[in-house]
């Protein structure tokens, strides 16, 4: 009697440990499968050829506020050492030939480089007519157009509201 | 080894054209720069030497369309 009880008792812990050991195993394995599914998502090709054209838009953006300022930012600060303008409390020096302007959000203050200008206007406001755009892009606009064509600041300052493009060539919406 | 052409917007920089300079068309990608132009005023700067750049070689990995301001 007491020999078949210890009998049973040793089935029943066999089957209990086979039981425990089979959910360990099967959960795993489900886990297992989970992460392999997850890599296979990450690491699986999106098919695009190499060469290929993005229509209004691919926003590499999460689309959060926050995120498109602090990416603005870091495109500004790329922009600010590409031109070798200077950071200021107020804003950016840029010098260009005989120029120096100063750069603020959505203004231009020329410094230095009046005498040989075609105007004498010492500061001007600006926009870019893309709504929308956050502050460090505009100003990032205005360094690399100025950077590139100092004249324009007289341009801006002359020709109140008119869309300039970085050549100097008016832009109507009309071209 | 991809070239990328971007341009600032308000939902952050925006990949316009992205493609392999090895093998592209790069008369195809001006034309679409080009037309991009028309449409925006945006013009092509070298995000390399922040140059203005009339035209795209295959030289150039990243582009910037640069749109145009006004004062005011």
């Amino acid at each position: 009697m007491l020999f078949d009880v210890v009998v049973a008792a040793t089935l029943l812990s066999c089957v209990f440990l086979a039981l425990i050991i089979w959910g360990i195993a099967f959960v795993g394995s489900q886990r297992w499968l989970l992460v392999g599914e997850i890599v296979l998502q990450q690491g699986r090709p999106n098919n695009r050829p190499a060469w290929d054209f993005h229509y209004h838009f691919e926003n590499h953006s999460s689309g959060a506020g926050d995120n498109v300022r602090a990416q603005a930012q870091r495109y500004l600060l790329r922009v600010v050492a590409l031109t070798n303008a200077t950071v200021v409390n107020d804003g950016y020096l840029l010098n260009v030939g005989t120029n120096t302007f100063h750069i603020g959000d959505r203004y231009v203050r020329r410094l230095r480089g009046m005498k040989d200008a075609k105007s004498h206007d010492e500061e001007t406001c600006f926009f870019v007519p893309n709504q929308g755009m956050p502050s460090a892009e505009q100003i990032a606009t205005a360094l690399l157009q100025l950077k590139n064509n100092p004249a324009l600041f007289d341009r801006w300052a002359v020709q109140n509201g008119v869309a300039l493009k970085a050549d100097g060539q008016v832009f109507t919406n009309a071209q | 080894m991809t070239a990328k052409v971007q341009t600032f917007s308000s939902h952050g920089d925006t990949t316009l054209l992205e493609y392999d300079p090895a093998t592209a068309d790069m008369d195809e990608v001006n034309r679409v720069i080009a037309e991009y132009e028309a449409k925006t005023g945006a013009q092509p700067f070298d995000m390399a030497t922040g140059e203005r750049i009339k035209k795209i070689t295959s030289e150039q990995r990243e582009v910037l369309m640069v749109h145009p301001i006004a004062g005011g």
